[in-house]
């Protein structure tokens, strides 16, 4: 349109609207429905709308301009298609797409657009809003990663140990238990809400089927961690662009916590079918496609992503002037909040060469890799702990799991290796016989069952079992009973002069007496 | 893939093609023919796309969804869209061609929906109101649709102004449903 005949600036409508004749009714830009298939609408019009924003038809269901043309916007719909036709208008909100989150989410399942799922009704309570996409904080308004976020898991938390504001990567084969590593570290969180001290959990489901993400709810509940847990679900049938939002839909809980100066862990499971459902909308929107048909921009998807969990700033001064920070937040900033992140993966036959593995596995700081073979010899959780790594959250260990399973990683890994050249049989050296005897043990020690998290300072008191030798007459099928009659005695008799001393971060020549005179009586019954 | 590109591209050389030849406002009538052809009925789209049809079958039913006479330049134009494989952009040109000859000649597209026909008196309020520059031609659109219970819708470009008494029960009951979620921003 030429300069003299704007529309909206026509003089007699300004005038109308400065003398605000009907606050209720003002001047929406709408466009008109050319086309719609599979999940996206070809919209005329609306020539003034911006990437992300969102849309509204007249039915109320929602879209996000993903394209911007010459001569046409491209929109992903966030409900059915078919509720959508051609012909239809549709009108530019002017805001972002964005959820809007509070504390009373908390306990319940949502769709990415913060509806809820499970039938108790509206969210309601004081709700801020929150955009989906936002950036992440700048390298000023961080901090680096110092406090350790327990998963519970004696594999994990001695030698991939994560830190708060980390973004530990869970990459595996299917059904190799990649969720449930994820679930029981939600669930060890309940500690922490108890005492008064919560680390809010967010799970996102993409892709999944809605039964599955019914039976992680029941298990949630059951073991009392949804008082602390907001659970978001696209799940397989859900359009593929609510698919690919789920996971910025947590992101943006997840800061509402962070900047509010709490502790939060989101799980993306999983971000594989995550960027399924992207390439499927960028090939709809007819966008260049790159190796494997994805589209050239999904490193930056999930960069982007997970570039968001971090260890904010303890200063509030500067903590105040984070960049984008969304003006729902503004005066509400506090510093010292954490969104620690735990993408999942999922790999095929074990590849973790393939486009979007690679890709994640070089954003995150490092990675637990799950392995089917360990998992069907019954090593669960299937840590493959020679290829899992976690690059900052050492730091954040406590002093006496640093002590105790400082050389347990590298211990492991070569037990692993000597294990493989004894099974061609022959005679062993003592210590070889030694070092694969305690390996053994170490390994038996390191299963876990399902949902039986272990607090930090039990964790410690079995290992230092372990890689003090203290099992080495214990026979291997009796590992589990030792560990349980050990850990129950340790309860009973030794709260305040081990646990809690442990827990204190100290570990000293007395800590250590008492557990192995108490290791070396109870491994006399065995 | 920039099909916006495409389509502008067609338009401009269409408009420009039409204007030396003097055939610019009558093509302009032709071309708002097609567009309501093309609203009306969902499936001359699907027929452009479809691969099957032959491009000579597809001129045909152009031309039939134009009312059957068309201008030779235009005629002529279609038969360089079919030629070049362009005719699934047929919707997207015209519509650009719609937007430039507006454009070029000032014209003022609106629309006016009322529940009632508005009296000559309103209408004539309306368009005064909205051209109050000299050179600008209105083209009002009138349409009665007793759906929208009372009131009016006026729309202007891309904007619409929704007075309507549907739409202000419609937002009175999304404020009723709203009241008890609070939402600060
Ligand atoms: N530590 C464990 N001890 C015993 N069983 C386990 C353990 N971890 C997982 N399992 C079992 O393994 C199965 C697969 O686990 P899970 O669903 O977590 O795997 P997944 O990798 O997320 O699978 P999918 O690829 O289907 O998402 C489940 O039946 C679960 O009960
Ligand atoms: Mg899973």
């Amino acid at each position: 349109m030429s300069d003299n005949i704007k529309v909206s600036e026509v003089s007699e409508i300004l005038r109308l609207q400065l003398q605000g004749i009907d606050s209720g009714v003002q001047f929406d830009e709408v466009g008109t429905v050319l086309q719609v298939s599979d999940g996206v609408a070809r919209i005329y019009g609306l020539k003034k709308a911006e990437a992300n924003e969102l849309l509204e038809f007249e039915n109320g269901v929602k879209a996000i301009v993903m394209n911007l043309e010459e001569d046409n916007v491209g929109a992903v719909l966030l409900g059915p298609t078919s509720y959508i036709k051609e012909g239809d208008s549709v009108k530019r909100t002017k805001r972002v797409a964005s959820i809007h989150v509070g504390e009373s989410m908390l306990g319940r399942v949502i769709n990415p657009l913060g509806e809820a799922l499970d039938g108790k009704g509206d969210i309601i309570g004081e709700l801020l809003e929150m955009p989906l996409e936002r950036k992440a904080p700048g390298v000023i308004f961080r901090q680096p990663v110092n406090e350790p976020l327990q998963t519970g898991l004696k594999a994990i938390d001695a030698m991939i140990p994560i830190g708060r504001g980390q973004r530990e990567l869970i990459i595996g084969d299917r059904q190799t238990g990649k969720t449930s590593i994820a679930i029981d570290t939600i669930i060890n969180q309940k500690e922490n809400y108890e005492a008064g001290n919560p680390v809010y959990c967010i799970y996102v489901a993409i892709g999944q089927k809605g039964s599955t993400v019914a039976s992680i709810l029941n298990t949630l509940e059951e073991y009392g961690a949804m008082p602390y847990t907001v659970i978001v679900a696209a799940s397989a049938s859900d359009p593929a662009a609510l698919q690919y939002f789920a996971p910025f839909a947590g992101a943006a809980i997840g800061e509402f916590f962070r900047d509010t100066g709490r502790h939060a862990l989101v799980v993306y499971d999983d971000l594989s079918k995550q960027a399924v459902a992207y390439r499927e909308v960028s090939l709809i929107l007819r966008r260049p496609s790159g190796r494997e048909a994805y589209p050239g921009d999904i490193f930056y998807l999930h960069s982007r992503l997970l570039e968001r969990a971090a260890k904010i700033i303890k200063q509030q001064e500067v903590a105040e002037q984070m960049n984008d920070l969304p003006a729902s937040l503004k005066g509400r900033v506090k510093g010292g909040g954490s969104l620690t992140a735990l993408p999942v993966i999922e790999t095929q036959a074990g590849d973790v060469s393939a486009y979007i593995p690679t890709n994640v596995i070089s954003i995150t700081d490092g990675q637990i890799f799950l392995d089917t073979d360990l998992f069907n010899q019954g090593n669960r959780p299937a840590i493959n702990v020679g290829i899992s790594v976690s690059r900052v959250g050492g730091n954040a260990q406590i002093k006496p799991m640093k002590k105790v399973a400082g050389t347990l990683k590298i211990d492991q890994a070569q037990f692993r290796e000597l294990e493989a050249f004894t099974k061609f049989g022959g005679d062993m050296d003592p210590v070889t016989a030694m070092t694969i005897n305690k390996g053994q043990k170490n390994s038996r020690l390191l299963v876990q069952s399902l949902h039986e998290p272990l607090s930090v300072e039990k964790q410690v008191a079995i290992l230092y079992c372990g890689t003090h030798g203290l099992l080495s007459d214990v026979p291997l099928n009796s590992v589990p009973d030792f560990q349980k009659e050990f850990l129950t005695v340790l309860q009973l008799k030794h709260q305040a002069d081990v646990l809690d001393v442990i827990k204190s971060g100290v570990i000293n020549d007395e800590v250590s007496g008492i557990i192995e005179d108490l290791a070396r009586k109870i491994a006399q019954e065995f | 893939m920039n099909t916006g590109l495409i389509s502008s591209r067609y338009a401009l050389a269409f408009i420009d093609y039409a204007q030396e030849g003097n055939a610019s406002d009558s093509i302009y009538l032709e071309v708002k023919t097609l567009l309501k052809s093309f609203s009306l009925y969902k499936e001359l789209n699907n027929m452009l796309h479809n691969p099957i049809l032959s491009q000579s079958q597809k001129h045909e039913t152009i031309r039939v969804a134009m009312g059957g006479n068309v201008h030779p330049m235009f005629d002529k134009f279609l038969t360089l869209i079919l030629e070049n494989k362009r005719e699934k952009q047929l919707q997207f040109i015209a519509l650009k061609f719609i937007e430039l000859y507006r454009e070029r000649n000032n014209i003022f597209s609106a629309k006016l929906i009322s529940a009632v026909d508005v009296d000559t008196a309103t209408e004539q309020k309306l368009i005064t109101m909205v051209k109050n520059e000299k050179n600008v031609r209105l083209e009002l659109e009138k349409e009665i649709d007793p759906s929208i219970l009372g009131g009016f819708i006026f729309e202007m470009d891309s904007l619409r102004w929704d007075g309507s008494i549907s739409s202000q029960l419609r937002r009175m009951r999304k404020s009723f449903a709203d009241k008890n979620k609070r939402i600060v921003s």
